[in-house]
């Protein structure tokens, strides 16, 4: 090659490897605001004008529900029956006996496991050797205590009725919510598996969001329109026809962070939601928010 | 660094570790030795097992092979050997106790003559061939006393000991041709001495043992259900009087030069109230002034008039508001309390004071408290305190001895009965010694004048394990030598706190202090039917005690219930707490002895006419149980339920859970109702169905429950924080006479 050829071409090559930098800081400079929102792997690279928009809709929870269990622990399974099978009954009698409207106890399905002679889990403890053990059986239910939330009540309304069914379920002898730690190593369970929220006795929930999701994407795509709209008046070109979309994820504004990460991760790996965990909880009785996230593709207009 | 550096520097790090590791361990068990028995006991399970539970007064291993021995040439028919096997047995000083299968233990006395009829006819038969001639002897001896009943001719004789000489017969050669009549004689000097439970057993062995006898057989029973009678053992009384209604309908009998026809004589004697059995009570009962030595100022209360318990039902009030309330604890305690814990850590892991109660009972008149040795009464009716003998305050300057002694607080208890209050507990200005021996004290409930104390005189030695029982004018408790494990029951005069006598029960197996290494005995629970007081050790054992021969009748053993302090403590951290446990109860119902051991996986129901075993079953190590009605049990804990006792499988026939417990319950049964005093209030039960009728929230919510008392008018709630009585109405008194039955807090 000649000089002057290898001039040029050394100038070429060097023009190219500029335009390719640029390219490279700009399409990572325009990407930055979006990227956080994108699934792994989304566009946005591709050629055409990537936006994303979101869209979010509020409304009050519906339900009120309430965990509880309930418990038979002997030796004999004949008396561990009667303490769970009079402990249910009684329990769920106090509760219809409120006669609340809306109030539905549901079956969250029992367990029959080894219960624990205290003594011996105790001397054991202790370094000392242990009494003989006996056997026993635990039949242990949990409960799921809802109560539909009717537009008529009040807060405090509502706050007495939650009261109420806590008492109530005290009384009878239900455990409502998790037990708080008694000691050192029920502590570290108990903050390695959320912490304070495992306090929580009552959780507000967001139940049949469809409707809302329905509201909340057309409120994404409008917002993802928008945005490109905007871009593509900035960079002088005319907006196409949408090339991909790609559905990010619905948060809703409950603290309920668990039930988000969860759902983050299975949009990431594009697991769909059973309907269930598409309630949305919060342990404040707040509006809660439904939030779509859009990741759209427009091309660009010849 | 080369390989085998490394190894040797990993070497020399473990050898530094492995002595770091000694250090710290040998330190530790310098600080207290008492540590590294919490780490290792150095005993397989096995082992530990074995040497738990009360060890009662057993014969020597020699005793037991000629028993063995005794049986083998018996049922071989080597009647020489067989005989020689019982003149050892007879040579033995007979003052220990013998399997008698099942968990029992008989007084191995009572097993010689046990085996003796229990020879085949041909044995027996041999048997006479052998020592008719010296059954003659004896019984020819002791006739010859009690007929000159007059000191010998010569001066040197000793005078023969009539009582000594029967039993010597009975005891040795009851099947022999005379035995009948040494033991029939030997029930009728027992009878005059005053030894009525004595008396019956010769009696009954004769017509028991001794179908050949030649002895009018219904004057033996009428005798032996006079026996019974003036022993108050009602039970076995009826049984023989059903037997005596079927075998000699319409026989008549002379009975002090007068013809009577026999059943009627036993059915006005049994109806008779003279005769009625004396149980123990914790009521008020009218008593002779007091006089004599007392530890302090001479108070001999006068009779106050009694006040009976209310039978009728409880109405609970309609609303919260007490009729008055005493409040316990207050902020700046509760900071002596927690600095107390924080100050010494280790020990604090030991202490059971978090979740105690004070002891509380009631004469119908006051209540009296026992708040770990700060003791007040307050009058029922307004709450006004009537006395105490201390200020509340100063338990704050104690507590922190009381943590550091690794103490037992159970320890405090009150009990009124016969006009007195008795309560045992620490004295307060000794909290924190080593080896301090819970002491009685009689007090006088009028004025907390203390009446006698067992720090002097002849209990100085003892320490004592849990209530004591009044029966008349005397009372019962177990108690231990202040140093040791040996358990014995004491029978103490109750004006002067006099040791009447005593009788040694066995030895706890308990352990030590997790803390300081002091011996742990278990409290013994007491509860006296019919001249029996049944010990109920808490540590796999109860015995029944005939008050009138002073002897141990028979043992039941089952397993000891583990003998553990509320600590929680092992490296890492202090684990879960411990479901509060219930007391020991034990209660004799139509000659059944229902027993749950406080800590024991099981309740047991004994046939007291046997004894045997009825039968058993599993109950909650945290739950006791008290009577609920004819033919059913309360079970008391976490979950409140009734045991058909009757059944045939005894079967729970409801349950009630009650919201999470954090102290000891001590609940009232009146009629169909419970009444528990939970964390949440008083819950009333429907003891039908094990329903909640209605709960009071009261006005102690802050409390963590406790427990309940009943007197005219009022129910008093007795927590960790306040004592509160609220104004209740007191329904038509029970037809049946019943009283609200409640067990010992």
């Amino acid at each position: 090659m000649k000089p002057e050829n290898r001039r040029t071409s050394g100038r070429r090559m060097s023009a190219v490897l500029l335009v390719v930098l640029s390219s490279v800081v700009l399409a990572a400079a325009a990407a930055l605001p979006v990227r956080a929102e994108e699934p792994a792997g989304g566009g946005g690279g591709g050629e055409g004008i990537s936006v994303a928009g979101s869209g979010e809709v509020k409304a009050k929870p519906k339900v009120v529900e309430i965990n509880a269990t309930v418990t038979g622990d002997a030796e004999l399974a004949a008396d561990a029956i009667v303490k769970y099978r009079d402990a249910r009954r009684r329990a769920v009698d106090a509760l219809n006996g409120l006669k609340l409207e809306g109030l539905k106890i549901d079956s969250n399905g029992f367990s029959v496991a080894q219960g624990v002679d205290s003594a011996q889990m105790q001397a054991m403890m202790q370094g000392n050797a242990a009494p003989a053990g006996k056997q026993r059986v635990s039949v242990t239910e949990q409960l799921k205590v809802n109560l539909t939330v009717s537009d008529r009540y009040k807060d405090e309304e509502l706050m007495d009725m939650v009261l109420k069914v806590l008492d109530t379920g005290r009384d009878a002898g239900l455990v409502i919510g998790k037990t708080p730690p008694r000691n050192y190593y029920e502590m570290q369970m108990y903050y390695n598996s959320g912490g304070a929220q495992q306090g929580n006795l009552v959780s507000f929930k967001l139940v049949e969001t469809d409707g809302l999701r329905e509201q909340a994407y057309k409120l994404a795509m409008d917002d993802a329109k928008k945005k490109a709209e905007r871009l593509a008046n900035l960079a002088g070109v005319k907006l196409g026809r949408i090339i991909s979309v790609k559905d990010a994820v619905a948060v809703g504004s409950g603290n309920n962070s668990a039930n988000g990460a969860q759902m983050a991760m299975m949009a990431m790996y594009g697991v769909a939601m059973p309907p269930e965990q598409q309630e949305l909880t919060s342990s404040v009785f707040k509006e809660i928010s439904v939030k779509v996230n859009l990741a759209v593709q427009f091309e660009i207009a010849k | 660094m080369t390989r085998r550096r490394r190894r040797v520097t990993t070497c020399r790090r473990g050898l530094m570790g492995l002595l770091a590791g000694v250090v710290v361990v040998a330190a530790a068990g310098s600080v207290g030795s008492v540590r590294a028995q919490i780490i290792d006991t150095g005993e397989t399970a096995e082992q530990a097992r074995k040497n738990e539970g009360f060890n009662i007064r057993k014969e020597a291993t020699k005793f037991n092979d000629a028993l063995e021995d005794f049986a083998r040439y018996r049922d071989k028919k080597a009647w020489e050997l067989a005989f020689r096997s019982l003149e050892t047995l007879a040579e033995a000083k007979r003052d220990g106790m013998v399997p008698a299968g099942n968990g029992f233990f008989v007084p191995s006395r009572q097993r010689v003559i046990a085996s003796l009829t229990s020879l085949p006819p041909e044995g027996k038969q041999a048997f006479r061939l052998f020592y008719d001639a010296k059954a003659k002897q004896l019984l020819e001896k002791a006739q010859s006393a009690a007929r000159a009943a007059q000191p010998s001719a010569n001066p040197a004789d000793k005078p023969v000991d009539e009582i000594a000489t029967l039993r010597e017969v009975y005891e040795k050669y009851f099947i022999s041709s005379v035995g009948d009549r040494a033991a029939d004689r030997l029930g009728d000097a027992l009878f005059e001495t005053g030894d009525f439970a004595g008396a019956a057993a010769a009696w009954g062995s004769v017509l028991k043992e001794f179908p050949e006898s030649t002895l009018p057989k219904l004057r033996l029973h009428i005798k032996r259900c006079t026996a019974l009678a003036r022993a108050t053992q009602w039970d076995r009384f009826d049984d023989a009087l059903r037997q005596i209604r079927t075998e000699f309908a319409g026989e008549r009998v002379s009975i002090g030069g007068k013809e009577v026809a026999a059943v009627e004589y036993l059915e006005q004697l049994r109806s008779a109230p003279a005769t009625r059995p004396a149980l123990a009570s914790t009521k008020p009962t009218t008593m002779k002034s007091t006089t004599g030595p007392t530890t302090g100022p001479t108070t001999a209360p006068a009779p106050e008039p009694e006040i009976p318990e209310p039978t009728g039902p409880i109405a609970l009030p309609a609303d919260d508001t007490p009729a008055w309330q005493i409040k316990l604890a207050d902020e700046s305690l509760n900071r002596k309390l927690a600095n107390a814990l924080n100050m010494n850590q280790w020990a604090a892991q030991f202490t059971n004071l978090r979740g105690a109660l004070p002891s509380s009972c009631t004469d119908g008149r006051r209540v009296y408290v026992n708040w770990f040795g700060i003791i007040f009464a307050a009058d029922v009716k307004t709450g006004k305190m009537l006395w105490r003998n201390r200020k509340f305050s100063e338990l704050g300057d104690k507590l922190q001895n009381i943590v550091n002694s690794g103490s037992d607080v159970d320890v405090y208890t009150a009990t009124v009965a016969g006009g007195r209050l008795y309560v045992t507990g620490f004295v307060f200005s000794n909290l924190g010694n080593y080896q301090e021996p819970v002491r009685l004290v009689s007090m006088n409930p009028r004025d907390g004048k203390v009446n006698w104390s067992s720090t002097n005189g002849s209990l100085a030695n003892y320490s004592f394990l849990g209530s004591p029982i009044v029966v008349g004018d005397v009372i019962y408790a177990a108690a231990r030598q202040r140093n040791g494990s040996d358990v014995s029951l004491l029978a103490m005069g109750n004006e002067k706190g006099e040791l009447m006598w005593s009788v040694p029960l066995g030895t706890a197996q308990g352990g030590n202090n997790p803390y300081r290494g002091e011996a742990m005995v278990p409290s013994a629970l007491l509860v006296a039917s019919g001249g029996t007081v049944y010990a109920v050790t808490n540590n796999g054992a109860v015995l029944a005690v005939d008050t009138v021969a002073r002897r141990v009748d028979w043992a039941y053993t089952f397993p000891a219930p583990p003998v553990m302090r509320e600590q929680n403590v092992w490296f890492g951290g202090p684990q879960p707490m411990p479901k509060p446990k219930q007391r020991a109860a034990a209660f004799v119902d139509g000659g059944t002895l229902y027993v749950k051991e406080q800590n024991g996986d099981a309740l047991y129901a004994l046939d007291l006419a046997g004894p045997s075993l009825l039968w058993k079953r599993p109950v909650d190590r945290e739950s006791t149980i008290t009577r609920l009605d004819d033919g059913r049990l309360l079970v008391i804990g976490q979950d409140l339920g009734a045991i058909d006792a009757k059944g045939k499988t005894h079967p729970m026939t409801w349950s009630a859970r009650l919201p999470d417990l954090l102290v000891r319950l001590t609940p009232i049964v009146s009629g169909q109702r419970v009444f528990a005093f939970a964390p949440r209030g008083v819950f009333e039960i429907d003891a039908s169905n094990g329903d909640t009728a209605r709960i009071l929230r009261g006005a102690d919510l802050d409390s963590f429950g406790g427990t309940l008392n009943r007197a005219p008018g009022r129910l008093i709630a007795v927590s960790n924080i306040a004592v509160t009585a609220y104004p209740v109405s007191d329904g038509p008194e029970s037809t049946s006479g019943q009283q609200s039955a409640r067990p010992t807090n």
